[in-house]
């Protein structure tokens, strides 16, 4: 499970794999709660968009 | 006695030097992986169906050939191998997800994530190439009044063939997209058919496709 928390805009969260394949992406107030269970061991990462700002969060699922 | 010996030799070394047609053809594997991050699972014990496709030509005979079949292991992958195909199109097909346009006659490795999230090659193929004052707007509805963020802006120049690759989210089933050239402005009121300035696309969605083609003319 992945939280996400952000400011007190709304904000979307697009998951992308380590071949920089597009897994999904996630719309939220605040936070977002992501069920990542399914996905095999690797390293992802996280395109956040907020107040028109982009950030990238890098994780690994061991 | 010799002759014979001459003759057998010769029979054993000709059968050794023909290879069979099938022996001589480049095999491919397909592999892949299911991953249904929607409802946070993969799709276990599932028939896969690799086939190949001629063009859609109205004037040729629609020709296909069943590729190979598999069934999805408990990680939710398979794998298939199949023979050099002459024919251009290459499909995986389930009891739920088609993906089309898979790249043929290669060894392919990828997971296919079962999302909300659809991947869109759009093709542009131009007569004359767009001008650097040109701008392309596709428009991807649902629309509302004075919304823009279903509008995507192209500027120019484009060549001829130009390949522009983005990502939209995209509902299951058809959607369609209108666009219009050497706009100063997407008139989101002003998109219905008697007033936009291209034709409208129809193109349709399953799942995550590997590659989905729109190919749009304009002159």
């Amino acid at each position: 499970m992945v939280n996400i928390t952000g400011s007190s805009v709304n904000f979307e969260a697009t998951l992308i794999d380590s071949r920089g394949k597009y897994i999904n992406k996630y719309r939220g107030w605040k936070s977002i709660e992501i069920n990542l269970d399914c996905l095999p061991q690797g390293i992802y990462y996280f395109s956040i968009t907020f107040d028109n700002q982009e950030q990238h969060l890098k994780f690994i699922k061991l | 006695m010799r002759l014979l010996i001459y003759c057998l030799v010769f029979s054993v070394l000709f059968i050794c030097n023909c290879k069979s047609d099938d022996e001589s053809v480049p095999e491919f594997t397909f592999k892949g992986q299911y991953i249904d991050v929607i409802n946070n699972k993969v799709p276990v014990g599932l028939a896969v169906t690799l086939q190949a496709t001629s063009s859609p030509d109205l004037f040729t005979k629609f020709k296909k050939e069943i590729l190979g079949t598999a069934i999805t292991d408990s990680m939710g992958r398979f794998s298939i191998t199949y023979k050099k195909t002459n024919l251009p199109i290459l499909t995986l097909m389930s009891q739920y997800f088609t993906h089309e346009n898979l790249p043929i006659n290669k060894n392919i490795d990828t997971v296919f994530y079962i999302s909300n999230y659809g991947t869109l090659i759009f093709v542009l193929t131009a007569d004359i190439p767009l001008k650097n004052q040109d701008t392309l707007y596709l428009g991807i509805p649902p629309f509302k009044l004075n919304q823009t963020e279903n509008i995507v802006k192209l500027s120019g120049p484009f060549s001829p063939q130009e390949v522009i690759k983005f990502r939209l989210i995209v509902e299951n089933g058809g959607i369609q997209h209108f666009w219009a050239i050497g706009r100063s402005q997407w008139d989101s009121v002003t998109y219905f058919p008697h007033k936009y300035l291209g034709n409208k696309l129809q193109i349709s969605m399953r799942g995550d496709p590997y590659v989905d083609t729109i190919k749009i003319k304009y002159r």
